[in-house]
């Protein structure tokens, strides 16, 4: 499945819609940075070595902020937390929801009953409500943020994950594979997730955008990790130490950026991704 | 020659949805509805209808891919009707089943090297990569593909309709089975395609000495293939026979309509004449009493409404189900 | 005059390699009445002429020819005098083409919209004209209020044939009407169009890859090989005397119920591939009659027998 050709064949029709390599783009230059950062962070942003609110300059090419923190640096390293963040949770949601989807659909009856029952009322909950509520309770820091998320997150993707088992189940060539002697562990393992890997990546990364914008939503509330400051945290400190009465942009912009460009990255990539499969899944 | 399987008045209910909240009594579908029959080694065993006549159903109870409702299977005198799955894993690598669409028969992600050799994994008959592939290139020579790398590495997308059949039936002799249910194995193919994977299986028959049950609507392509036809309506077998007799000399009333209904090949003014009525197959949930194709039948009398005719041997190995016995 | 000329259609399919040759210089006629067979496996182009007819292609192009009805020019018509012509004058009953029926409409609504849509009849009017047609083609018109899954296939089958004949059309064009029906209604469908057709004076195209049926319901018969006419005539004299190697090749590969032998015989290979087409006879690799002649040159269409035409160096025209 992962051989070469499929693979080239595979970019060969990613790369015709543009708004998808241009989402990679943006995504490997944020990843590229990040994984450099030691490299091309000016600074060391656990030091002050500026004058506090200074606005940009050649020095400081996004000013400082309120201790003298050159916020380029801030902005580089915040942006590890941020994605690693993402990953995790996300993972954790694809992991979870795929392995309840898949259960739930292939073994059908009460089993299929109970979880789906459980996705129901995860899914009725109000998320964001309630990720604050744990959060609040569980106080702020970054493991807190990549539980609630992984907690509120797994219901849609288990629906969605279900649906495609229950339909690939029904095919001729799983029935093949029953009359062959197969067992239960073989077609799922063999024929049901091959099959059903696509929609998984492809929501897998719509995940790691849900779960940046979150993550950064509630360091904003107050609830990240401070010592691990990350582009939601660092909007928390520009607003509580006064960046915002000040107009110090400089601070406010580019966390709020970032965000905004790899959320976009992420979601241009997971909507080429959709199609690309959705097609792969019509075609005969 | 020994009988290699039976069945013994195999039944299939399937629960209909109630057509509304208030009745009590569960309504069922008859989709297979006591069929009893036995099929020889080496012959080919065509069973005919159309559709919703119940053979799609049969070809999955007799390898038990779905329960039957009630009824026995014998295979090989052994009743396998309630044995276990590993039982019956085992006795799988003996009873293989070709299926109707090529499109929907191969797993698409899988290349051909791994759907040919998955019942090599599945039995784990062999773990070396080297011998599967030597097997799975005798089974790909067998059925007339070739046994290259490049072909090996071509997912179904990448063949056509006739190749997706042949690795269907390159996957099925892997494992040396010699008794095969096929169920449509060209009926969703062009005609020349088709042509080659019935004279492909024909000439398997002769060189592994393999056991068909034949199951299909296309009468020419069964008459041309099997031995004997049962022909169905309705979940019962109505006829039994010879392919020769059963086709030309028809007892039952519903297989002398299919017969006259079949467009023979050359231009017949004489084609048609009988296809009067309008009656076409119902799915009746509660089958009509007696008879169940007394509302078609151009012969019905009082007794057909009523009373269920009996299988009766007619002529030597000539068998029907019908109170109009025609002399002819 | 005939009803329907069509003069050396090319229709191309746009794909990443190059244009696919689907028709490739396609001449026939169609006489007022009359019933007429396209047959070929399945890729041979005969769906390709009737999208090409009902201006119908998506994905590719009528690239060249000639298309006329009752002397007027199909091709070059505005589409929105085309779309008067469409249903109007000509209509199609295809499951692919046109998805056959919509799943949310009842059938008499249906009958009913492809009746508004192109007249000024009032949907009183349009309904009661339904019930007619259902009568015409033996369904009960009662079942006018019935969705498409309460009816059975063959009545399905029988409701877009009526939807087909709504608007009086002079040529109805059916692509492999029968092919998922069981053999019984296959033969009432048949038997039900042969006869509307002449009671109706209607012109029909039959598409399909049964020769059986072919043989059984029209007066003529068109092969098709890789987007080509190979062999053209009457349906007696072409199933009695076929002279193209492909036509006798396909012959013998349906298993006839009726003849005395059980002989099927294979055509090896399989149809070329219709972007990079072999120079000269398309048909020469598989042509168990090749000669030298037949991989440099192309055949033209002769008549080798009163209307009895084919592209075959091998075979010898009528003088």
């Amino acid at each position: 499945m992962l051989k070469k050709s499929n693979l080239i064949e595979f970019w060969r029709v990613y790369k015709q819609r543009k708004t998808a390599v241009f989402g990679l783009a943006i995504v490997a230059v944020f990843v590229l940075a990040i994984v450099f950062a030691p490299y091309i962070a000016p600074y060391d942003p656990s030091l002050r070595i500026g004058a506090a609110f200074e606005s940009p300059s050649w020095q400081h090419l996004l000013g400082t902020n309120d201790i003298g923190v050159d916020i380029l640096s801030e902005l580089i390293y915040a942006g590890r937390i941020s994605l690693m963040v993402g990953l995790i949770a996300a993972s954790l949601v694809v992991m979870t929801g795929s392995t309840v989807g898949l259960i739930s659909g292939y073994f059908g009856g009460v089993v299929d009953e109970i979880l789906m029952r459980m996705t129901d009322i995860v899914l009725i909950l109000p998320r964001f409500p309630l990720m604050i509520v744990m959060a609040a309770y569980l106080g702020p820091g970054m493991w807190t943020i990549i539980f609630v998320y992984s907690v509120v997150g797994w219901a849609s993707l288990a629906r969605q994950v279900r649906s495609q088992v229950l339909s690939v189940k029904e095919s001729t060539f799983v029935e093949a594979s029953r009359a062959i002697g197969a067992g239960n562990t073989h077609i799922m393992t063999s024929h049901i997730l091959p099959n059903i890997g696509g929609i998984i990546i492809a929501n897998g990364v719509m995940e790691i955008m849900f779960a940046i914008l979150t993550e950064a939503g509630l360091s904003f509330l107050g609830l990240g990790d401070p010592t691990h400051k990350s582009w939601g945290v660092m909007l928390y400190f520009a607003q509580i130490r006064g960046a915002f009465l000040r107009g110090a942009w400089w601070w406010i912009f580019p966390p709020g950026l970032c965000i905004s460009l790899i959320s976009c990255g992420f979601n241009f990539i997971g909507t080429a991704l959709n199609d690309l499969f959705g097609l792969k899944l019509g075609k005969r | 020659m020994e009988t290699v399987f039976r069945v013994a008045d195999l039944r299939k209910l399937f629960p209909a949805k109630r057509s509304s909240l208030f009745k009590r009594k569960r309504q069922f579908i008859h989709a297979v509805d006591g069929v009893t029959f036995e099929v020889k080694k080496g012959e080919t065993f065509g069973i005919v209808g159309e559709s919703g006549c119940g053979k799609t159903t049969l070809a999955r109870l007799i390898l038990r891919l779905v329960e039957p409702t009630s009824g026995r299977i014998f295979f090989k005198g052994q009743d396998i009707t309630s044995l276990n799955r590993s039982e019956m894993k085992r006795l799988r690598r003996q009873m293989q089943m070709i299926f109707q669409d090529p499109y929907s028969s191969l797993d698409p992600r899988k290349n051909v090297l791994n759907i040919v050799a998955e019942p090599l994994r599945v039995h784990n008959i062999a773990k070396d990569g080297s011998i599967i592939k030597e097997k799975v290139q005798e089974s790909l020579r067998l059925v007339d593909l070739p046994a290259s790398e490049s072909f090996m590495a071509k997912i179904p997308d990448e063949l056509s309709g006739g190749e997706r059949q042949r690795v269907g039936v390159a996957r099925v002799l892997i494992l040396g089975a010699e008794f095969i249910v096929a169920d449509e194995p060209v009926s969703m193919l062009d005609a020349n395609v088709k042509a080659g994977v019935t004279l492909l299986m024909m000439e398997l028959k002769q060189k592994i000495g393999l056991t068909y049950i034949y199951i299909t609507h296309e009468i020419s392509v069964a008459y041309y293939i099997c031995s004997r036809i049962a022909v169905m309506y309705l979940g019962k077998i109505v006829e039994l026979g010879n392919a020769e007799e059963v086709v030309n000399l028809p007892l039952h009333p519903y297989t002398r309509l299919l017969m006259e209904a079949i467009p023979p090949l050359h231009p017949d003014d004489k084609w048609g004449k009988a296809i009067s009525e309008r009656g076409e197959l119902p799915l009746f949930i509660e089958p009509p009493s007696g008879c169940r194709f007394h509302p078609r039948c151009p012969h019905a009398q009082d007794i057909c409404k009523v009373e269920e005719p009996e299988f009766v041997e007619v002529r030597g190995g000539h068998s029907v189900a019908c109170h109009y016995k025609n002399p002819s | 005059m005939p009803l329907l000329t069509v003069e050396n259609l090319r229709t191309y399919y746009f794909t990443e390699k190059g244009p696919a040759k689907a028709v490739d210089g396609v001449s026939f006629s169609v006489d007022k009445g009359e019933s007429l067979g396209i047959a070929g496996e399945s890729g041979c182009g005969k769906s390709t002429v009737a999208l090409s007819i009902m201006r119908l292609i998506k994905g590719g192009k009528v690239v060249q020819g000639n298309i006329t009805l009752d002397g007027t020019p199909l091709l070059d018509m505005p589409i929105r005098d085309f779309r008067r012509i469409r249903w109007e004058r000509i209509s199609l009953v295809s499951q692919a083409a046109m998805g056959g029926l919509n799943p949310v409409y009842r059938i008499g609504d249906q009958i009913v919209e492809a009746i508004t849509t192109h007249t000024k009849s009032k949907k009183a009017e349009a309904w009661k004209r339904a019930e007619e047609l259902l009568k015409q083609v033996e369904i009960d018109p009662s079942r006018a209020s019935n969705y498409p899954h309460e009816l059975s296939g063959g009545m399905r089958q029988r409701a877009m044939i009526a939807m087909a004949l709504a608007l009086n059309p002079e040529l109805v064009i059916a692509d492999e009407p029968t092919t998922a029906l069981d053999v019984v209604t296959q033969a009432q469908v048949l038997k039900l169009m042969r006869g509307l057709q002449r009671e109706l004076n209607v012109s029909i195209i039959l598409i399909s890859h049964d020769l059986s049926i072919l043989g059984q319901t029209c007066d003529r018969i068109i092969i098709m090989y890789a987007g080509k006419i190979v062999e053209m005539g009457d349906v007696q004299a072409l199933f009695r005397e076929p002279r193209h190697p492909y036509t006798k090749a396909l012959l013998s590969s349906f298993p006839d119920i009726k003849s005395e032998s059980r002989t099927l015989t294979v055509l090896p290979g399989s149809p070329p591939d219709l972007i990079d087409t072999p120079s000269g006879c398309r048909f020469y690799p598989r042509c168990p009659q090749v000669q030298d002649i037949c991989k440099a040159k192309e055949p033209t269409i002769i008549e080798v027998a009163p209307k009895h035409y084919v592209a075959c160096h091998q075979v010898k025209g009528a003088s």
